[in-house]
């Protein structure tokens, strides 16, 4: 394992930050957040030499990570309950339409589903391609679509972002 | 949804999420590696005491009136089969995986190359497959390439790769098998362009080491045709069934063939001559029929039984072989018609076929009844699972 170390600690300082943002998007919960990057992280660091001799070591990681989410997200011992609202706040002193579009977005990627959720985070924020989506997914690339398209509906159906869509689209 | 609609959408995330409170170390990655592994071990000791315990308790069960229970679950058959089927306008073969369940489509592992065909397919456990592909040039058959791939959980091919020492310029491969672990392969070979397969290659699929059982020119002046390989007792014992006939070369006087029979040799990986195995059985005692005929037989990874089946005019029995005896010890699955069958790696789940092309019967044997697998009438050429 110590060979791999500067090859591993390289990538994890580079892209840790990217990796706890995805992970936010599916937990709403930094902490959560931070423990399922770590998490993933320290499944991966043992077979690193083999991960990184693929073209993409971060589909691999990114692939850890959702299996290990949808892992916890079974597991009933968590004590987690499917909330309408995701743990979000607006912190004192925001303007008021900022924190209108954030809790609107929140609450709205809370609706979605676990699958919608995921493959709207990949394909969207983090910018993978649809077969990159469909590798990380094991699943295939007509999934991906009809599932973000399913998403997409889902999201311009809620009146604030859909506003929010068309203002932008004009 | 547009690229504008992305870019707005992308933009609303990004303004969702902010910046992480804490940065991920490398520090205290390595410490979660550290906890996991003495979790690890700390459960795996744990794990041995309950089994310790567990285990004196079943054997004071075992002791008392009642008798013990069996604590090993029920295998459940294979998630996933690989056939190759001729599609039904154009009459090529298309080579696929379907799950066994819906029978829909996960995969569609093909040969690489100009103008491949695939010869054969073996499996081993963890949905680990084997194929073997005959390259064609102008004149025919050139040679054969050897792959692996396995399956994802949703039954997709990933690490589709030529095995060491697979590429078998020249020769012409098939009947294949695998032992149960994919560790060892074994294809029967031919000429390129020549005759029937004849000798036998078993070849280390981790490093590329290879032996050869020559089956070609046996004592006597008989020659053995490959038709089925399998393995038993974690690839040790090679089991080669198919038929010994009379060279034309050979005095009929002299020689007196054989016919369809199982021989199996002890010791896979030295290669040598097929002669020196031992014959676990042959058509004359299964049965007396002599109209009857063996379609397909493979030992079973125990190696005390072998599965074959049995045709005749009057439709096919799959039979339970002891290979202490020779004799049938059971039936599993009798069907009016002509079948070919191929075990799962761990010889319980038995797919079969009848006729060959024919599509009358595909399914697999549960309990003396035939479970069909989904779509149903296809033109099977090849299966295994």
């Amino acid at each position: 394992m110590e060979a791999d170390v500067g090859d591993f600690a390289g990538f994890v300082e580079a892209r840790e930050r990217a990796l706890q943002r995805t992970a936010w998007l599916l937990t709403g919960d930094w902490a959560l957040a931070e423990d399922l990057v770590q998490t993933a992280l320290a499944r991966t660091w043992p077979r690193w030499a083999r991960i990184s001799e693929r073209d993409d070591p971060e589909i691999y990681v990114r692939k850890v990570m959702l299996n290990t989410w949808s892992t916890w997200r079974r597991r009933r011992w968590r004590g987690e309950e499917a909330s309408v609202t995701l743990p979000e706040h607006p912190a004192p002193g925001d303007l008021a339409s900022d924190v209108a579009e954030r809790v609107a977005i929140g609450q709205a990627l809370a609706r979605l589903t676990d699958r919608q959720r995921t493959v709207l985070v990949l394909r969207v924020f983090d910018d993978l391609s649809e077969a990159q989506v469909a590798r990380v997914l094991d699943c295939a690339v007509g999934t991906v679509k009809s599932t973000l398209s399913q998403a997409v509906a889902k999201l311009r159906n809620e009146p604030m972002i859909g506003d929010l869509m068309e203002l932008e689209t004009r | 949804m547009n690229e504008t609609e992305m870019m707005q959408l992308s933009r609303l995330l990004n303004g969702l999420v902010g910046e992480p409170p804490h940065r991920v170390t490398v520090g205290a990655v390595r410490r979660k590696v550290v906890m996991r592994r003495l979790i690890a071990g700390v459960t795996v000791t744990a794990a041995a005491a309950f089994a310790g315990s567990a285990g004196l308790l079943i054997s004071a069960h075992a002791l008392g009136k009642h008798p013990a229970m069996s604590v090993s679950p029920r295998a459940a058959e294979p998630r996933y089969y690989f056939e190759a089927a001729l599609r039904p306008r154009s009459g090529h073969l298309r080579d696929l995986v379907r799950s066994t369940a819906a029978g829909t489509i996960t995969a569609r592992p093909h040969c690489p190359g100009p103008d491949p065909y695939l010869s054969a397919v073996a499996t081993a456990s963890r949905e680990t497959f084997f194929i073997a592909c005959l390259q064609n040039g102008r004149h025919g058959v050139t040679g054969t390439r050897l792959y692996r791939f396995a399956l994802t959980r949703s039954g997709r091919v990933t690490g589709f790769r030529l095995l060491i020492s697979g590429n078998l310029n020249g020769l012409r491969g098939g009947a294949l098998a695998a032992s149960p672990d994919g560790a060892e392969l074994a294809v029967g070979i031919a000429p390129a362009r020549s005759g029937p397969l004849s000798d036998i290659l078993v070849i280390n699929t981790r490093t590329g080491r290879h032996a050869v059982w020559h089956a070609a020119h046996l004592p006597g002046g008989i020659k053995f045709n490959v038709q089925d390989l399998s393995f038993a007792r974690n690839g040790r014992v090679l089991a080669v069934f198919g038929w010994g006939r009379c060279r034309k070369t050979a005095a009929e006087r002299t020689c007196k063939s054989p016919g369809q029979e199982m021989v199996a040799v002890s010791h896979a990986t030295a290669g040598g001559r097929l002669a020196n195995g031992r014959v676990l059985f042959s058509l004359p005692s299964l049965t007396p029929d002599r109209h009857a005929w063996i379609n397909d037989a493979f030992i079973r990874p125990d190696g005390a039984t072998a599965i074959a089946v049995l045709s005749g005019s009057t439709g096919s029995s799959v039979l339970r072989v002891s290979t202490a005896t020779g004799k049938p010890s059971g039936v599993l699955y009798r069907a009016r018609t002509n079948l070919v069958i191929r075990p799962d790696p761990s010889g319980r789940f038995v797919l079969v076929v009848g006729p060959t092309l024919g599509g009358d019967l595909f399914g697999w044997i549960d309990h003396g009844n035939l479970a069909p697998l989904k779509p149903a009438a296809q033109a099977v050429y090849l299966e295994a699972w």
